[in-house]
């Protein structure tokens, strides 16, 4: 009788970041559960399973890991990667629409997720829970109040969630990205990679298997004794 | 069609199996009175998270439908309530099960 691979979620695999790390865990003998708004761009993986969800919609999130649940029998690790692809503006023309899209699509969509998958997680005595921010929390850039506060508050919701299961066998630590050269931050442009690169402490833009790298190793059963720790890459802070 | 008693001894086998398996502390008897949340519970938060969870996957598995319990939906139930019994949670499973 065979085991079965490690179940690993991640949200946002229709591209970037997400995408890279399903491509790589799956490659790596994880059983890769990933979702988007949209179709599966992702078919020809070894270990991969996609759904279709929004996971800034309370009721999607739920019947989502539900069905995960009822499907892979456990989840070992969960990698939550959301985002909002928008560039932001100083904080004096900054609508509060703009701002609640942006704390919408990265905190309450973290916190929906992480609170579903938890549950199941507690049950199970064992869990892993990665949520990926950015090293502009710690950068506080001029234009960026929407999107590095909600950041912020995802590294706080992280840090509390991992007080709260550390007795269930949960850890919950954070991976902040330095630039990652992605096709959203290509649509920035070459002058917002500069500035971007600037203010780094090694001004180079990171591949995704960088930050698998961290991932991995948050991930690893034997990481145990790791949890509330927030990983910068390109950083010192 | 699941009765009060039903669910009541559906949350017992809940609480027996999650005090089996190390998960609550201390062995809780349900009955009407119980205190499942607020002050005098034997269940500590993170317990009474654990228990809803688990309650709520058996009583997926027992009616065969999607069942969701939702907390507000619960205050909404016993408003000002300064604690949930065991009496109160089983008719809320009942209606939701029902529902």
């Amino acid at each position: 009788m065979t085991t079965p691979p490690p179940v690993m979620v991640i949200t946002g695999t229709s591209r970037g970041i997400g995408r890279g790390m399903a491509e790589h865990f799956s490659r790596k003998g994880w059983m890769v559960v990933g979702c988007s708004r949209g179709a599966a761009t992702l078919t020809d993986l070894p270990a991969y399973d996609h759904f279709q969800v929004d996971v800034s919609d309370e009721k999607q999130v739920r019947e989502w890991v539900r069905a995960v649940k009822r499907k892979h029998g456990r989840i070992d690790a969960l990698v939550c990667n959301v985002g909002l692809v928008k560039l932001g503006a100083m904080t004096g023309v900054t609508s509060t629409e703009l701002f609640q899209s942006f704390v919408n699509s990265i905190l309450v969509s973290t916190f929906l997720v992480c609170r579903e998958f938890s549950k199941i997680m507690g049950l199970q005595r064992y869990g892993r829970i990665i949520n990926l921010t950015s090293i502009m929390t710690e950068l506080h850039a001029p234009g960026t109040s929407a999107y590095s506060a909600s950041k912020a508050a995802v590294v706080e919701l992280t840090k509390v969630l991992a007080r709260e299961v550390s007795g269930q066998g949960i850890t919950c630590n954070v991976v902040s990205p330095s630039l990652v050269m992605t096709e959203a931050s290509a649509s920035f442009g070459e002058e917002w990679k500069k500035n971007m690169l600037a203010m780094q402490t090694l001004p180079r833009p990171i591949e995704v298997a960088e930050l698998c790298n961290i991932v991995d190793f948050f991930a690893s059963p034997q990481s145990g004794c790791v949890t509330g720790q927030v990983i910068h890459t390109c950083l010192v802070n | 069609m699941l009765t009060k008693a039903d669910v009541m001894q559906l949350m017992q086998e809940s609480l027996d199996s999650l005090k089996r398996s190390g998960m609550i502390e201390t062995a809780m008897p349900i009955n009407d009175e119980a205190v499942i949340f607020g002050q005098q519970s034997s269940l500590d938060s993170m317990g009474f998270v654990t228990f809803v969870t688990d309650v709520e996957e058996r009583l997926n598995r027992k009616t065969g439908k999607d069942l969701y319990i939702v907390l507000t939906d619960l205050e909404e139930k016993y408003p000002n309530a300064p604690q949930l019994s065991g009496s109160m949670f089983a008719d809320y499973l009942v209606s939701l099960a029902t529902s």
